[in-house]
């Protein structure tokens, strides 16, 4: 009877697929869930289902929303989390940081010499016809370099397994708030799935973001830089990532309005009067960041900001005008611009790309247009998107029209099966598609990669499209911890191989406790050290002699009167 | 702290205590309403509607029912329970860095748990839901909170807005009606009628039940016991801002206006107080008023 029941929880999923993350397509385990199904399988399907649905309302709880539609509504989570094993992670991990560290040098390069237009790396109408670069940031250089600090690569699984890039994001990525939310009620609602294979820890990332922002920070004269996170404001979409951020990191949030330009410098409105910032991590578009270099018109932003960073008083995390190099049109180069920079060879691949204005390249795409899932250049969160075989004729005849209209703003791909993972719907658990966004940041010192990241799911049959705004929901990312130091080769343009090896044995795991408070603690232990013995050891709380008086006192009115009269 | 912020918090504070109070108001008098009997209910709802400075929805036939749905689940109605419920918690999701998360998850839990709709006969639950989730978010500030600016003006805000409604509650008293059963529903009404039976031993009084709202030292809901609080916690953020010796708070323009009220309050005898009774419980409320104004231009909007 009870057999019956819980192998009942996984018996929609099928037999699997190639695709599949959990079932091979002959129907059996792969080895990295292995652990995880059968703690599943112990669990049960009426267990499992009382707790996905806890799950659920501890969101709704907390406030863990994103706004749709001027709606705020609880993001979808879902109780079966997607697993990377160690060895592949490190090889992710390793490509992640050489790709953010290619459109670093990208931009840097971008907005001072233009090397790379010069050697014909990059042809100048990419630059030329792009809406993303800001003139008034050329020739301006950073106070420690950075342009890029925070980076999030959307990665799918194509169907040979392996990941490849979908695309870059390096203006505001989002979504880290729910890899550290997802982690947490997972961890309380679910904690006996942690205890089967050590996962790693996504806590430190409050930590490594503030030391990243700290160290961007302009010269305060050995002063602790003000960093603030920049919000739109209550009504925007990611606003609760906005607010965990700076929670967590423990510095404010502000809104354009907060903030205030005087003599080249920024300053926030306090109840104590202005008081300097240092370090602006944006959270809004370029667009509307200073409507005295971008938008006149707009009563939004601060005016005066620009000026300020470019007098070198205040950053802002990241750039302006970094949006060029997660332009679509800028994605098909990256892996020119990793042998170009970094003389390497890409460790992730692209997925394949036709760039429309390549008259070649347009052509076969008008052709196949009805196979193809066609972007636009400048879009994110999905918008824009169609995808060819699930288009009718007279989409398709549309879209014709524009990329005949505009070819530079369009670029075509072919579908991409995404990989599935077994995910919780009304019917039970059915195979649904998933993507990856993996976050790095960049001190200047180096790139670090949060283990984990967002995976993002689309919960209708299908669906390829897995974008909160589309009805996505996510899954918590494990990144199983190793047993033995991780290798990952880098073939090199001059022939040699850079050897990356790492012993994550010392990584930080999942305890459930709050790893960015012990790290702290553990920091703060040197200093401890080093302070003067407490003043409360060398003096008592009572001194001996009112003890004394005290049990004088008692004997004379107390409940001992009597014995001590007797003594007399 | 960002001045946005201290704003929020001041707001915070007054609206989970604009839910509780009418939450308390609306218990007493609605219940009253319907035990009477034979009283007539139009006259009676209109002068509940009067406490909240609403005007009662013209046209219709005043009802109980229809009390519940403007001030009790009219979530667009910012002095109705839910509204404050609401107004509170969207001032709290733009507060949420200085905000303890236990507070904020209560304040939300609570909001998403007013109902959309209630009946007469399930009416007291709802007021006792809202009076207990509103102890249970004050609780949790006074547990979990440090007392810091933030903390201070959610204080201020909570304050504020009980002198306001108590003023309030006892303009909208009829002072010639000295009968024990009015006077009675008026101390329950502010919640202050087993406080006041233990402070004079059970001796039913109209002109000592006014004296005990309005000044007893205390009672945590006299008027007096929130100013001089008020002011307290005034000289507080002061400090705080580096405000320098001042001569007994004269400086600070919120301190003045609060120390006139006490000590006009403190030292006119009642008599004097009742003589233009309507009058003086407006003035009460302006003072409300303009201590709010005076936290305007000192903390929230000061001109740089």
């Amino acid at each position: 009877m009870v057999a019956m029941s819980d192998r009942s929880l996984f018996d929609g999923t099928g037999p699997g697929t190639d695709g599949d993350e959990m079932f091979a397509a002959d129907g059996g385990l792969r080895p990295t869930y292995a652990p995880l199904h059968d703690a599943l399988v112990q669990l049960g399907e009426e267990e499992f289902r009382s707790r996905s649905e806890s799950l659920a309302r501890s969101y709704l709880d907390q406030g863990v929303t994103f706004d749709y539609a001027g709606e705020e509504r609880p993001f979808p989570i879902d109780a079966i989390p997607r697993l990377i094993a160690a060895e592949e992670w490190a090889e992710v991990s390793e490509g992640i940081a050489q790709r953010v560290r290619a459109l670093e040098a990208f931009l840097e390069d971008l907005y001072t010499d233009s090397r790379a237009v010069a050697d014909g790396v990059i042809p100048r109408e990419l630059v030329d016809s792009s809406t993303y670069i800001v003139d008034a940031m050329r020739g301006y250089v950073p106070p420690n370099g950075v342009r890029l600090h925070i980076a999030g690569i959307d990665l799918v699984r194509d169907g040979s397994g392996g990941f490849r890039v979908l695309e870059d994001n390096v203006r505001t990525p989002s979504g880290v708030s729910y890899v550290l939310s997802n982690r947490r009620a997972m961890v309380q609602t679910f904690p006996e799935l942690f205890a089967h294979r050590p996962v790693r820890s996504v806590g430190e990332y409050p930590g490594r973001l503030l030391a990243a922002l700290r160290a961007a920070s302009p010269d305060v004269g050995g002063d602790e830089p003000t960093v603030v996170v920049l919000t739109p404001g209550r009504y925007n979409s990611a606003y609760f990532e906005h607010s965990l951020l700076a929670r967590t990191m423990g510095v404010e949030l502000v809104e354009a309005s907060d903030l205030v330009e005087r003599n080249n410098r920024v300053y926030m409105r306090t109840t104590a009067g202005l008081r300097r910032v240092d370090v602006i991590y944006k959270r809004t578009d370029d667009d509307f960041i200073d409507p005295e270099v971008f938008r006149p018109d707009s009563m939004l932003g601060v005016p005066g900001l620009v000026r300020a960073v470019l007098a070198g008083n205040v950053v802002v995390a990241n750039g302006i005008g970094n949006g060029i190099a997660d332009d679509k049109l800028t994605y098909t180069y990256v892996p020119d611009l990793v042998r170009y920079y970094l003389h390497e060879e890409p460790i992730l691949r692209n997925v394949d790309t036709w760039r429309l204005e390549e008259p070649e390249a347009r052509e076969e795409v008008l052709d196949r247009l009805a196979e193809l899932v066609v972007k636009p250049v400048d879009g994110s969160g999905g918008k824009g998107i169609v995808i060819g075989p699930a288009a009718s004729r007279d989409e398709l005849d549309e879209l014709r029209r524009r990329l005949q209209a505009d070819p530079r703003g369009w670029i075509a791909q072919p579908v991409v099966q995404l990989s599935t993972i077994p995910t919780l719907v009304e019917d039970g658990l059915r195979p649904r598609h998933v993507d990856l966004r993996p976050f790095a940041l960049n001190s200047g010192e180096d790139v670090w990669v949060l283990p984990g990241g967002l995976t993002r799911v689309a919960l209708p049959e299908g669906e390829m499209i897995v974008n909160s705004s589309r009805g996505g929901g996510s899954k918590d990312t494990w990144v199983l911890a190793g047993t033995r130091p991780s290798r990952v080769e880098v073939p090199t343009s001059a022939g040699t191989v850079r050897v990356v090896e790492e012993d994550a044995a010392d990584a930080p795991l999942e305890t459930g406790v709050d790893e960015s408070f012990v790290a702290d603690a553990a920091e703060r232990e040197p200093d401890r050290a080093l302070e003067p013995m407490p003043i409360t050891a060398a003096i008592p709380m009572l001194d001996a002699d009112d003890l004394a008086e005290e049990h004088e006192d008692r004997t004379d009115d107390g409940r001992t009167t009597e014995e001590a009269h007797d003594a007399q | 702290m960002l001045s946005r912020i201290a704003d929020a918090m001041f707001w915070i504070g007054r609206y989970v205590e604009r839910a509780d109070q009418t939450a308390r108001v609306l218990d007493v008098r609605l219940q009253s309403i319907t035990e009477d009997v034979s009283g007539d209910v139009a006259p009676a709802c209109a002068a509940v509607h009067e406490i909240f400075g609403s005007p009662a929805p013209e046209g219709a036939e005043q009802s109980v029912q229809k009390v519940l749905d403007r001030l009790v689940t009219d979530r667009s109605n910012p002095s109705s329970i839910a509204g404050s419920l609401q107004t509170a918690r969207e001032n709290a999701r733009g507060a949420r860095e200085v905000l303890s998360t236990e507070v904020w998850e209560s304040l939300n839990t609570t909001t998403l748990g007013m109902p959309r709709g209630v009946r007469p006969a399930r009416m007291h639950s709802v007021f006792q839901y809202a009076k207990d989730r509103c102890a249970v978010v004050n609780g949790l500030v006074d547990g979990s909170m440090t007392r810091d600016e933030a903390w201070l003006f959610w204080r201020l805000g909570q304050l504020v807005e009980r002198v306001d409604m108590g003023a309030r509650i006892l303009q909208a008293h009829d002072l010639e009606d000295s009968s024990d059963q009015a006077t009675v529903l008026l101390l329950r009404t502010c919640s202050a009628h087993e406080a006041y039976i233990r402070s004079y031993r059970g001796r039913v009084d109209a002109s000592a039940a006014i004296s005990f709202l309005l000044l007893d030292s205390i009672f945590p809901r006299s008027a007096a016991h929130c100013l001089l609080e008020i002011d307290e916690a005034l000289e507080v953020l002061a400090r705080m801002h580096g405000a320098g010796p001042d001569r007994l708070g004269t400086a600070d323009p919120g301190r003045r206006i609060v120390g006139r009220a006490v000590a006009s309050l403190r030292y006119r005898s009642l008599e004097e107080l009742t003589s233009d009774f309507d009058a003086e419980m407006e003035q009460l409320q302006q003072v409300t008023g303009a201590v709010t104004r005076t936290l305007g231009s000192t903390y929230f909007h000061p001109a740089h």
